[in-house]
C-alpha cells in the first residue's frame, strides 16, 4: 500500500487538490498527470478494505483550468477530468464495476 | 410436560413421534399463549439451545487379560465421541431474522454448520428450508426443518423439538434444551491512551436529530452488542497506556498499538477467543482524516483489536449543530461501535458484495450504501450524516445481524480466520492433566526434507496416567481418530486427509504408565493434494481423540528445501500428481503406470535424491511377488460388467530377481541414507518386507543379512531395545532355517 498523507496538511495556503484513491484497487499501477506532468504513479496500489482507501496526495492548483487523467495501465483505463476551482478541493477516485469513478468535497473525507 | 425423551439414544429419537409430542403439547401451547402477554420476557423463544450424547465406538475385538494384572487394574479402553449440537433460535426478542441455525459437532474433526429460514404455523410451530451448509455434509443431508418449542417460565423446563426431513434422508428428531438467551459470549476491553477518555455510553435523546421512535434511554456500547445475540462481559481492569507507548510524535501507527495490545490487554492471547480490546487514542499517525481503525492486521490472529482517534475528523461537529457536544459524543460512540463491528469480520455496508484479493462474502450479499447501520459512513448516504442519524436505531443492519448470530464461528470470532487456520485446535477438549503425551517428530541427520522428497513424521503416545491402559494397536494408525492439521506459512491451514480410511482389526495391547506406542504416517499427500510440496517452512500438528479426550500434538516444524536444478522443477509437475501420490502412499502400483513413468525418471534423473529411494521402493516392491489384477481380453469393451467382458483375476510373474537388486541398493546399500529417508519404523517395515521376499525365494541367507543390517543400523540410531530385538529374533529365524525352500510363500 502506497503512504498516505495527512490531509490536514496543504501546500501552503495556495488551493490543491487533495486526491484520494479510494476503493477497488488490488495490486494496480496507477499514473496521474496534471496538466501534462506525472504528479503520482506507483504499482501496486491497493485499497485498505478496513477504511476504504488506498492512498492519497495533493497537488497544487494552477491558473486555468487544470486537467487531470487517471489512469491504471493494465486494465486500459484513462480517465480525463477538467477543474477550474480556486479554493481547496477533495477528490476520492475509486474503481467499481470496471470505471473510476470520482466524488468531489469541499471539506475533507474522513475514514474509519 | 414431556422433558423425558432427550434422554432417549439417536436412533430412539429417529422412532419418536413428533406428530404425536405436537399433539400432546397443544395444552401447554394455550396455556403459554394466555400467559404469554404476561410474562413476555421469560417466554421468549429466541436464544441458544444444545444437545450433546456420546457415542460409544467399543472395541468390536476381544482382548486377553495381560499376565500380571488383575481385572480392576485394568482401565479398557474403547474409543467414543461426543456428539454435541447447538441450535440458535432467532424468532422473536430485538429485530429477529426469522432464522434458525445449528451447529454439529461429533470428536475433534468432525463438524456440520446449517441455517435455516422459517415460517410461524401456529401453535409455537415453525417450518422452513435450510439454505446454507459447510463442514461435513454427511452429519445433517436433510434439507428441511420442523420445529415445535415448548415454552416455560422455567428455563429447565424450555425445549425445543426439531424434525429434520428431506433430501432423501432418513428424518430426524432432535429435542434440544433452552440454554440462555445469548447465542454466543463475547469479552470486551477498553483502555485509553493517558490523556484520552473512551466513550463507551451515550444518553439516546441527547441529541435532537434522532427516530422519534427511538427509545429514550442510557445506550452502552455492551447493550449495543446484547441486541445483536452476545452476551457481553467486560473487564474491569482498564489500562490507561502511557503515551511513550506511541513514539515521539504522539500519533499511533498500526505496529505500536499491537504492540500495545500485546502489553496492557490483559486477556491477550494469539490465539481465536471471543475477546476483543478497544483503544481509546488521540491520533492515528495517517492524521486526523483516520476516526478509527481495526488496526489488527498484523501476526497470525487478526480482528482482536480496534481504536479509536478522539482527536480526528469525529470531534468536529457540522457548522451550527444544535447539539455540538453531543453530536461528538455520539460520533464518537457510533465510531467504536463500528470498528467493534470490523473486529467481528463485518464489511463496510457498500462493500457487501465486494470480492477482493481472493475473499469474498460469506454468502452472496447486496451492497447496503444507505443502510443506517453501524457500518455505514454516515456522511456518505443520500442527505449526508443529518439523515443517516435522523433514522438511526443504533443497531446493525439484518444482513449483519444474520452474519453475527448464524455464520458459522470461525468466520465471526477473533483470531479466527479460515477453519483451522493456525490453532486449529483452539475448540478441542482438552483437559488440564492429560492421560497421554502425545509427540510429533522427524528422525533425521538433516534438519530440512529435500525437494519431493515425500514427508513423513513418527508419533509417540506415552500413556502419563499412573495406571495400565488398554489400547487397540492401530490407535496411531487410525485415521478416524487422527486429525492432522498442516500450515505452511503465511498459508490457511489444511486438514490431510489419507486416501484411505482403514477398517483395522484393533487388538487391544497394554500400555503401561510411561509405556510410548510409535507409529509413522506418511503426510506428503492425500485426498486434498500434495499438501507439503512447495518449498517452505511448514507447522503440523497432530490431535488424536482417546475416550472423549482430545490429546494434542506438539507443533513440529517441517522444513522443505527449494529445487536444486531447472530439471528437478520440470520434474515436480509430473510428480505432485494424484498418481504418484497414490503409487507412493499404497508402496506401489501396476495399474497407474503414468504414474510409475514418472517415478521411473526420478530414479533415472535424481538417483542421488533422496526421493529416488521413495520412487525405487513403489517401483520395485510390485515386483517382488505376484500382483493380481484384472484382465480383460483384448476387444472386450472397457465399460461392460467384468463378467459380461468375461475378465478375470490374474497374477503377474514375480520379478524377483529386479526387485531384489534394486530393494538391495537401496534399503541395505544405502541403508543411513534409506533409514533418514524412511525414519525408523517405515525402513524397520520395508526391510522386514524385502526379508520376507528373499526368504519366500529361498534366499534365508540374504534375508538373515537384511535383519542384521537392520539391526545394526537402528541400533547405532539409539532404537529401543524392545524394536531391536525384534530383528534379532527374525534373524534367528532366518538363520535357522538356511535352507528355506523354494516352495515358501509369501502372504499377501
Amino acid at each position: 500500500m502506497g503512504n498516505k498523507t495527512d490531509s490536514s496538511q496543504s501546500i501552503g495556503q495556495k488551493p490543491v487538490f487533495h486526491i484520494a484513491l479510494r476503493e477497488g484497487f488490488y495490486e494496480d499501477e496507477i499514473q496521474v498527470e496534471h496538466n501534462g506532468q506525472i504528479v503520482y504513479q506507483k504499482n501496486k496500489v491497493t485499497s485498505d478494505v478496513r477504511i476504504g482507501l488506498a492512498d492519497s496526495f495533493e497537488i497544487p492548483q494552477q491558473e486555468g483550468p487544470d486537467i487531470l487523467y487517471f489512469m491504471i495501465p493494465e486494465k486500459g483505463i484513462k480517465q480525463r477530468i477538467t477543474f477550474q476551482f480556486s479554493f481547496t478541493v477533495y477528490m476520492a477516485v475509486s474503481y467499481i464495476d470496471d470505471e473510476l469513478r470520482l466524488t468531489v468535497s469541499d471539506a475533507p473525507f474522513g475514514y474509519m | 410436560m414431556e422433558t423425558t425423551k432427550e434422554k432417549l439414544s439417536p436412533h430412539e429419537l429417529d422412532e419418536f413421534d413428533f406428530e404425536e409430542q405436537l399433539d400432546i403439547q397443544e395444552t401447554d401451547a394455550e396455556y403459554i399463549q394466555e400467559t404469554a402477554s404476561l410474562f413476555p420476557g421469560l417466554l421468549q423463544v429466541s436464544g441458544l439451545y444444545t444437545w450433546s450424547y456420546k457415542i460409544a465406538l467399543k472395541n468390536p475385538f476381544p482382548y486377553a487379560k495381560p499376565d500380571g494384572l488383575e481385572e480392576s487394574e485394568i482401565q479398557p479402553i474403547g474409543f467414543w465421541r461426543k456428539r454435541k449440537e447447538a441450535l440458535r433460535i432467532d424468532l422473536d426478542g430485538k429485530y429477529p431474522q426469522n432464522t434458525i441455525s445449528g451447529t454439529i459437532k461429533i470428536g475433534l474433526n468432525l463438524r456440520s454448520h446449517w441455517i435455516a429460514s422459517v415460517k410461524y404455523q401456529g401453535s409455537s410451530k415453525w417450518a422452513g428450508t435450510i439454505w446454507y451448509k459447510s463442514g461435513h455434509a454427511a452429519l445433517l443431508p436433510h434439507t428441511g426443518i420442523k420445529m415445535k418449542v415448548i415454552r416455560s417460565l422455567y428455563p429447565g423446563q424450555r425445549l425445543a423439538i426439531v424434525k429434520f426431513g428431506g433430501g432423501g434422508a432418513t428424518s430426524r428428531t432432535m429435542i434440544y434444551r433452552w440454554k440462555s438467551k445469548y447465542f454466543r459470549n463475547v469479552q470486551f476491553e477498553f483502555d485509553v491512551a493517558s490523556g484520552t477518555s473512551a466513550v463507551t455510553h451515550i444518553e439516546t435523546d441527547a441529541h435532537p436529530n434522532r427516530p422519534a421512535s427511538l427509545p429514550a434511554e442510557k445506550l452502552t456500547i455492551q447493550k449495543v452488542f446484547r441486541s445483536t445475540g452476545f452476551k457481553v462481559s467486560t473487564t474491569k481492569d482498564s489500562s490507561i497506556i502511557p503515551l511513550s507507548g506511541s513514539g515521539p510524535n504522539a500519533r499511533w501507527s498500526d505496529m505500536e498499538m499491537h504492540d500495545a495490545m500485546q502489553t496492557y490487554w490483559s486477556r491477550f492471547s494469539n490465539r481465536p477467543q471471543w475477546s476483543l480490546w478497544t483503544f481509546f487514542a488521540g491520533l492515528h499517525e495517517q492524521g486526523p482524516s483516520l476516526g478509527g481503525i481495526m488496526f489488527d492486521d498484523i501476526g497470525p490472529n487478526h480482528r482482536q483489536g480496534t481504536a479509536v482517534f478522539n482527536d480526528s475528523f469525529i470531534k468536529n461537529p457540522p457548522h451550527s449543530d444544535p447539539k455540538p457536544a453531543a453530536w461528538v459524543n455520539r460520533m464518537k460512540f457510533w465510531t467504536t461501535c463500528h470498528e467493534m463491528g470490523h473486529a467481528f469480520n463485518l464489511a463496510h455496508s457498500w462493500q457487501k458484495s465486494l470480492v477482493f484479493g481472493g475473499k469474498g462474502p460469506w454468502i452472496p450479499l447486496d451492497n447496503e450504501p444507505e443502510a443506517r447501520s453501524f457500518m455505514n459512513y454516515p456522511f456518505s448516504v443520500a442527505g449526508g450524516q443529518s439523515a443517516f442519524f435522523k433514522d438511526f436505531e443504533y443497531r446493525f443492519s439484518d444482513d449483519e445481524l444474520l452474519f453475527l448470530r448464524h455464520a458459522p464461528e470461525q468466520f465471526v470470532q477473533m483470531g479466527n480466520a479460515d477453519w483451522f487456520d493456525d490453532h486449529g485446535f483452539n475448540q478441542a477438549n482438552v483437559y488440564p492433566e492429560q492421560s497421554f503425551k502425545l509427540e510429533a517428530r522427524l528422525h533425521r541427520d538433516i534438519d530440512h526434507f529435500e525437494f519431493m522428497e515425500p514427508v513423513k513424521i513418527e508419533l509417540k503416545l506415552v500413556n502419563m496416567t499412573g495406571q495400565p491402559k488398554l489400547l487397540g494397536i492401530s490407535t496411531l494408525s487410525d485415521s478416524e481418530h487422527l486429525t492432522v492439521i498442516i500450515k505452511g506459512k503465511g498459508k490457511p491451514a489444511r486438514q490431510w486427509h489419507p486416501y484411505t480410511q482403514k477398517c483395522l482389526e484393533n487388538p487391544l495391547r497394554q500400555l503401561v504408565p510411561e509405556e510410548a506406542m510409535y507409529s509413522s504416517l506418511r503426510i506428503a499427500s492425500g485426498l486434498n493434494g500434495w499438501d507439503l510440496a512447495e518449498p517452505g517452512v511448514y507447522e503440523v500438528q497432530v490431535a488424536i481423540n482417546i475416550e472423549g479426550e482430545d490429546i494434542i500434538s506438539n507443533v513440529l516444524n517441517v522444513k522443505i528445501a527449494p529445487p536444486k536444478s531447472y530439471e528437478e522443477e520440470l520434474v515436480a509437475q509430473d510428480f505432485f500428481s494424484e498418481d504418484v501420490g497414490r503409487i507412493l502412499a499404497f508402496n506401489g502400483s501396476m495399474f497407474l503406470e503414468k504414474g510409475n513413468d514418472v517415478l521411473r525418471q526420478v530414479v533415472d534423473q535424481f538417483g542421488k535424491n533422496r526421493v529416488s529411494c521413495h520412487a525405487s521402493i513403489a517401483l520395485n516392491m510390485p515386483l517382488a511377488k505376484g500382483y493380481k489384477y484384472l484382465d480383460i481380453p483384448e476387444g472386450e469393451s472397457l465399460y461392460a460388467s467384468a463378467q459380461d467382458a468375461n475378465a478375470s483375476i490374474k497374477v503377474a510373474e514375480p520379478k524377483v530377481d529386479e526387485a531384489r537388486k534394486e530393494l538391495m541398493k537401496v534399503l541395505i546399500s544405502n541403508k543411513n541414507n534409506a533409514v533418514d529417508t524412511f525414519g525408523h519404523i517405515d525402513y524397520g517395515d520395508q526391510v522386514k518386507m524385502l526379508s520376507q521376499f528373499l526368504y519366500a525365494d529361498g534366499d534365508a541367507r540374504s534375508a538373515e543379512e537384511c535383519m542384521k543390517n537392520a539391526h545394526d543400523v537402528l541400533k547405532s540410531r539409539n532404537v529401543l531395545d524392545s524394536v531391536l530385538e525384534e530383528f534379532q529374533h527374525e534373524r534367528r529365524q532366518y538363520s535357522e532355517n538356511k535352507s528355506g525352500s523354494k516352495t515358501a510363500t509369501v502372504e499377501d
